[in-house]
């Protein structure tokens, strides 16, 4: 019998048109089985998945808005030390060492108080939201059947260390907020 | 038969049935649902060019604005994005009347007007009817191509110009005048579709030209395109503001864009193990120095190659990592994969036959590549009747096209146009441009800030999707909205039977369209009413 000889230019030939022929066949096969309608008639239930894509975009925009948390909370102890009763304003025109949009504004007193209470209550109102939207989207997670497959303790885990980061964030929030207290006084 | 019916066979029937099934995709039930965020956006501005002659932001009653009013100055003239979109679709609008229909329309006949720039593209360059009309027809059943050009956005317009520069530059640019004038038009309207799609495109465009066309370039021929075009950009550079908006160019997020863009890119436009393969191709025959860029149509794919990428790479630094930035880009795309799939043909006619049936009617190709290598992420509100999964999608684009469904925008438009005054206000966390549009009422929110009234709003409308401004703080309308429902017994929730508070409507981006309902139902959409107080006798 004749030997198959892959250095043969023809069996070459050959074998990568086999090849070719092969993988397109495994991606049609593989396809019309991943199908929804053949997954929902063949392997109903079979798949779990949740996409963290989402959550984790959501955790690196709270991370930065700590950042920029932090930083006003800086700026603010800054001029608690020089005695100007002052707080920080939005304004797009203005262009700071900090990046586009925040000034100082030097207020009376009374104004000053007003307007960092305003704003740790914009932190608060931030915060929540935040951890409502993480809890929704890990609600709305297990609900969405799809075909990549996650094992169910491997989901649970990774909720849980997602509920840890924040509590995280809370109590970041909450440090700030005895920080300012003590800075303009009590919180009424 | 004789040489001329062989050749009308040959060439022109496979053009006329290719353009004929792309019209009918294209503008099949066009307004089968209403404009979006972005579209309204679009036919706002429009709206107000029919009233002031330029596209201005407010209209005495409402405010045209997603970015905390940054897009105008004080005389609300627009000067955040270019207007070319804006005044087609204001002449569309003239013609045809405000309606969906006619806001899409003329978008949707370039989008046929592409398919048939790519069949001539490649037949009047090669000669090659086969691989034109294999190019078109894969243009036309692009399902993500199609959601793109029924918007009544610039996409298909960008799409058109593109090829229409990339038609002229392999003509006689170097001798004749004609196609110079041509030349700078195409790239001079480009940038007013959009100028990220000129800036991304002229740069891997003058690389790609270098590196393979380097013989063929004319230098003084070259000054003279780049003075015209400069000429013709050069108002716009500062009525659009453009140096301001560079300073929203982010460094930091190249890699982060770069990785998103080449998810897209993978998933919805050239599939992973085909990319493979001309890389391997191309390796394998600059290593071995086998000439192949003596093949005139070998050149001119790594050509479309290099542009497509060096696209794709000058995109990254851009403040938003967008899909609607690579749209442009679908027709060059269509042009190689055909070629692959004529190659493959050639090589062993099975796979070429079958190749071809994968890259038309499914998407496995597509995904499950991405999907075995662990690389797609999916959001959380994707379901399986999405393009993100394997699907045949010119099925799931007609069931969707001809069957009703529970659109966001639809919903909203409907209740307001049946339960509330023409004049009354409502505030929106999202969606105000389509009330906008399609409402007489003064409707504030969505991104615009600061957010102002006198009198409480007559309506509140809570999404479900919570939205961050740029310094990831929540926008002006979310906290006017919590602070208002946080007084007890000043509104009234009204639940929206049908509908569902889905994130975005009628938005195109493959991960956020949806064809027919969730599999599993989304939050209802649910309005609040303000509660008048009991008149005394």
């Amino acid at each position: 019998m004749k030997k198959f000889d892959l250095l043969n230019n023809n069996n070459r030939r050959r074998c990568g048109k086999a090849l070719l022929a092969a993988s397109l066949l495994l991606v049609t096969v593989g396809g019309v089985l991943r199908l929804p309608s053949v997954q929902a008639a063949f392997f109903p239930g079979s798949y779990h998945a949740i996409e963290f894509k989402s959550i984790r975009q959501l955790c690196v925009k709270i991370e930065k808005r700590l950042i920029t948390l932090r930083a006003d909370l800086a700026i603010l102890q800054k001029l608690a030390a020089t005695g100007a009763p002052s707080s920080l304003q939005y304004d797009p025109q203005v262009q700071t060492d900090r990046g586009p949009g925040w000034q100082v504004v030097v207020h009376e007193t009374k104004q000053a108080r007003v307007s960092v209470l305003q704003k740790l209550n914009y932190i608060n109102a931030t915060l929540n939201a935040m951890e409502g939207e993480i809890n929704r989207q890990i609600v709305a997670g297990p609900k969405a059947v799809t075909f990549r497959y996650i094992h169910p303790a491997q989901t649970l885990r990774k909720i849980a260390l997602i509920r840890a980061r924040c509590r995280k964030y809370r109590e970041a929030l909450s440090k700030l907020w005895g920080k300012v207290t003590k800075l303009i006084g009590p919180c009424d | 038969m004789t040489e001329s019916s062989r050749r009308f066979y040959l060439t022109w029937l496979p053009l006329v049935i290719i353009l004929a099934l792309g019209a009918f995709l294209l503008l099949y039930h066009l307004d089968h649902r209403p404009f979006w965020q972005d579209e309204a956006e679009t036919a706002c501005l429009a709206k107000n060019v029919l009233k002031y002659g330029v596209p201005r932001a407010y209209d005495g009653v409402n405010i045209i604005s997603q970015e905390e009013g940054h897009e105008f100055g004080h005389n609300y003239l627009w000067r955040w994005s270019p207007w070319l979109q804006i005044y087609v679709a204001a002449a569309a609008f003239k013609i045809g009347g405000l309606t969906t229909y006619a806001g899409r329309f003329p978008f949707a006949v370039l989008g046929i007007a592409c398919i048939f720039l790519v069949y001539q593209l490649v037949n009047h360059n090669f000669d090659d009817p086969v691989w034109a009309s294999l190019a078109a027809l894969l243009l036309a059943t692009s399902v993500v191509f199609l959601l793109f050009a029924r918007q009544c956005r610039y996409y298909s317009l960008g799409a058109f110009l593109t090829l229409i520069n990339l038609y002229v530059f392999r003509e006689d640019w170097q001798h004749k005048t004609g196609p110079v004038l041509l030349f700078c038009a195409s790239l001079g309207l480009l940038f007013y579709t959009n100028y990220l799609l000129f800036f991304s495109y002229v740069g891997p465009l003058m690389l790609a030209a270098l590196l393979l066309y380097y013989r063929e370039i004319r230098w003084s021929r070259v000054l003279v395109l780049a003075a015209g075009t400069g000429l013709l950009i050069l108002p716009g550079l500062f009525l659009f503001r453009v140096e301001q908006q560079t300073a929203m160019i982010s460094l930091s997020e190249i890699f982060d864009h770069l990785q998103e863009y080449t998810g897209d890119f993978l998933q919805f436009m050239f599939p992973l193990p085909l990319g493979l393969y001309m890389l391997w191709h191309w390796g394998r025959n600059f290593w071995k120095g086998s000439g192949f860029l003596a093949n005139p149509a070998e050149k001119f794919i790594l050509f479309i190659s290099v542009i497509v990428l060096g696209n794709i790479f000058i995109l990254t630094p851009a403040p938003q990592c967008e899909m609607r930035y690579l749209v442009h880009l679908y027709p060059l795309c269509t042009i190689v994969l055909a070629w692959l799939i004529c190659r493959a043909w050639s090589y062993h006619k099975f796979s070429g036959a079958l190749l071809g049936v994968l890259l038309v009617a499914t998407n496995f190709l597509y995904v499950l590549p991405m999907d075995w290598l662990r690389l797609i992420n999916r959001p959380v509100h994707n379901d399986p009747y999405m393009l993100s999964y394997p699907n045949i999608p010119l099925k799931l684009y007609l069931t969707g096209l001809s069957s009703s469904y529970p659109d966001v925008n639809e919903g909203l438009i409907k209740f307001f146009q049946a339960h509330a005054r023409p004049g009354q206000t409502i505030l929106t966390a999202y969606g105000d441009l389509p009330l906008e549009f399609y409402t007489s009422c003064k409707v504030i929110g969505g991104l615009q800030s600061p957010i102002s009234f006198k009198r409480s709003p007559d309506w509140l409308v809570p999404r479900w999707y919570v939205r961050w401004n740029r310094q990831y703080n929540l926008h002006a309308s979310e906290k006017a909205i919590r602070r208002l429902l946080a007084q007890p017994g000043a509104y009234r929730p009204v639940t929206l039977p049908y509908y569902e508070d889905e994130i975005f409507g009628n938005r195109p981006d493959p991960y956020f369209h949806r064809f027919i309902p969730p599999v599993e139902p989304l939050s209802p959409l649910t309005v609040y009413e303000k509660i008048r107080p009991a008149k005394q006798q």
